[in-house]
């Protein structure tokens, strides 16, 4: 069953504007894929061998390899143009959800009457205060950020972000954009296969690409999903309930959960934490802890930490942390995971960790074999690659018996 | 089409803009170039999907495009196209002033100077 944005929700571009996005995403997948290679080799065969001459040694951590490439000129013309890739990514649908935006909210509010009978709801909370690091830098050099609203019952933030996400991923997140989901649920259901979660939480869920894989994969499950912006929310309720997937989200902080103690299995992120500054990330493995009942799972899917990845590796995953607004991506990758895990009361034996080729693409029967073999780190892990990404995934599990 | 001033969302991301050339303008230049593209890529795409429905229409336009010969009027007329296309284009490296116009430059310097 598809779990692609239906077409009520969404935004209606002109031919033209779907051009430009095509246009948008092959660019990105011409820097990401062409100019990063190239600029590899030039790391490989002239920077770092000059690096050696002058320190007698090769650079130690991601650091140092910034240091010298940030002098090169591959290095401008790379990230210059990567920057621009980014920037045209939310200009290339803009205008369209703008033209769209009254008709997107007033069919977002139908769809949220549930006549249908779906079974998911939306509480948005009036008093909310949108956390600074959403507010204070527009992330990933989107306008408005996660959270503007541009309207009355205005879904434009959600409409952005799943358009824009189309754009930027150039379809490395799967046809309906919900491999991480799928993968992340699918190894949880083939790995632990006598483990039947009955109460699921998806924390920094946007417009909830990644939330509905739970939904479907664990159908018996209820399943919620938390986030800070209206327009994500009101999008991401409406697009679930045209989907006719039963989901209740909420506005809600991940570093102050309203849910009670020990009341869910599982509680999911996916490319949440990066986003949030560290003393946030220990106050979010504190509530997922407080909430998880004993047996349960915390399973976040994220970039995997830097002292997992070579220094080159390090430097080009880091790229974000400088350049696209993202200021908490490194010192979060600079982490020792299972000690975030450990810190907030989970046992060190609980830990778990995963690298997962992408399920949506290799299908049941790969991904089956994949999901006890141990994590491995290369130049496909955590990062975009048409070539074979595999997806990282860490957590833990809650100790006891499941009640 | 939304002039600016009537746009609702804006285009750009708050605060400043990522910069990576040492030289002033190379990274705005570059984003230009890029949007260039972006219109050239979408301008190409129409032209193929207008020649994909004409076809539908039962008017092989593609084919008789590539047979198509110029006449000597049309060449003159791509010519033309083509050098004022190439001045304009250029017209930033091209405008180099006369001789006539070097006091008036040298004035310019001084100005821009102060």
């Amino acid at each position: 069953m598809t779990q692609a944005t239906p077409d009520v929700i969404r935004p209606r571009f002109t031919r033209d504007e779907k051009a430009r996005k095509s246009f948008t995403s092959s660019l990105r997948a011409h820097v990401l894929g062409t100019q990063a290679r190239r600029m590899r080799e030039h790391y490989d065969e002239v920077v770092q061998p000059q690096f050696q001459r002058t320190h007698g040694r090769l650079p130690a951590d991601g650091q140092e390899v910034r240091s010298v490439m940030k002098r090169e000129r591959d290095f401008h013309f790379f990230s210059s143009v990567r920057s621009c890739a980014q920037e045209m990514v939310f200009a290339s649908v803009i205008p369209a959800v703008e033209r769209d935006m009254e008709e997107l909210a007033s069919r977002a509010s139908e769809l949220a009457r549930d006549e249908q009978g779906v079974g998911g709801s939306l509480t948005l909370d009036p008093n909310f205060q949108v956390p600074e690091n959403v507010t204070r830098l527009d992330v990933h050099l989107a306008p408005g950020s996660f959270h503007a609203e541009w309207g009355d019952d205005d879904v434009s933030a959600g409409a952005i972000y799943d358009s824009a996400t189309r754009v930027f991923a150039f379809r490395q997140f799967g046809d309906d954009m919900n491999d991480i989901g799928m993968t992340m649920s699918n190894f949880v259901r083939l790995r632990y296969p006598d483990f039947k979660p009955t109460k699921i939480l998806d924390c920094g869920c946007t417009v909830g690409h990644n939330t509905l894989p739970w939904a479907t994969t664990f159908p018996d499950a209820e399943m919620h999903a938390i986030d800070v912006g209206p327009g994500l929310l009101r999008y991401a309720h409406a697009r679930a309930q045209a989907l006719e997937i039963p989901v209740h989200f909420h506005q809600m902080s991940a570093t102050n959960m309203a849910f009670e103690d020990n009341s869910f299995d599982v509680v999911f992120s996916s490319m949440f934490l990066h986003e949030l500054p560290l003393k946030d990330i220990k106050a979010f493995f504190k509530e997922a802890y407080r909430v998880l009942r004993p047996g349960g799972l915390l399973i976040n899917m994220e970039l995997p930490p830097n002292s997992r990845t070579e220094p080159y590796q390090s430097f080009h995953l880091d790229w974000d942390t400088y350049y696209n607004n993202e200021p908490h991506y490194k010192p979060f990758r600079d982490q020792d995971y299972p000690s975030l895990c450990v810190g907030a009361g989970f046992e060190a034996d609980d830990c778990i960790e995963v690298t997962l080729p992408r399920y949506t693409f290799v299908g049941e029967e790969e991904f089956s074999q994949s999901v006890h073999k141990p994590a491995v780190f290369d130049n496909s892990t955590g990062r975009m690659n048409p070539k074979g990404t595999r997806w990282y995934g860490f957590g833990a599990f809650k100790a006891g018996e499941k009640a | 089409m939304k002039d600016s001033s009537t746009r609702i969302i804006p285009r750009m991301a708050k605060g400043r803009r990522n910069r990576f050339f040492a030289a002033e303008g190379v990274d705005e230049l570059l984003s230009m170039v890029l949007e260039l593209t972006a219109e050239v890529s979408t301008l190409r795409e129409r032209q193929y999907a207008m020649e994909r429905v004409l076809e539908q229409h039962n008017l092989p336009v593609g084919e008789a495009v590539e047979s198509w010969e110029p006449t000597e009027g049309d060449e003159a007329h791509l010519a033309a196209d083509r050098e004022r296309l190439l001045s304009t284009v250029l017209r930033t490296l091209e405008a180099q002033p006369k001789e006539e116009e070097q006091v008036e430059t040298a004035a310019q310097d001084q100005t821009r100077a102060a």
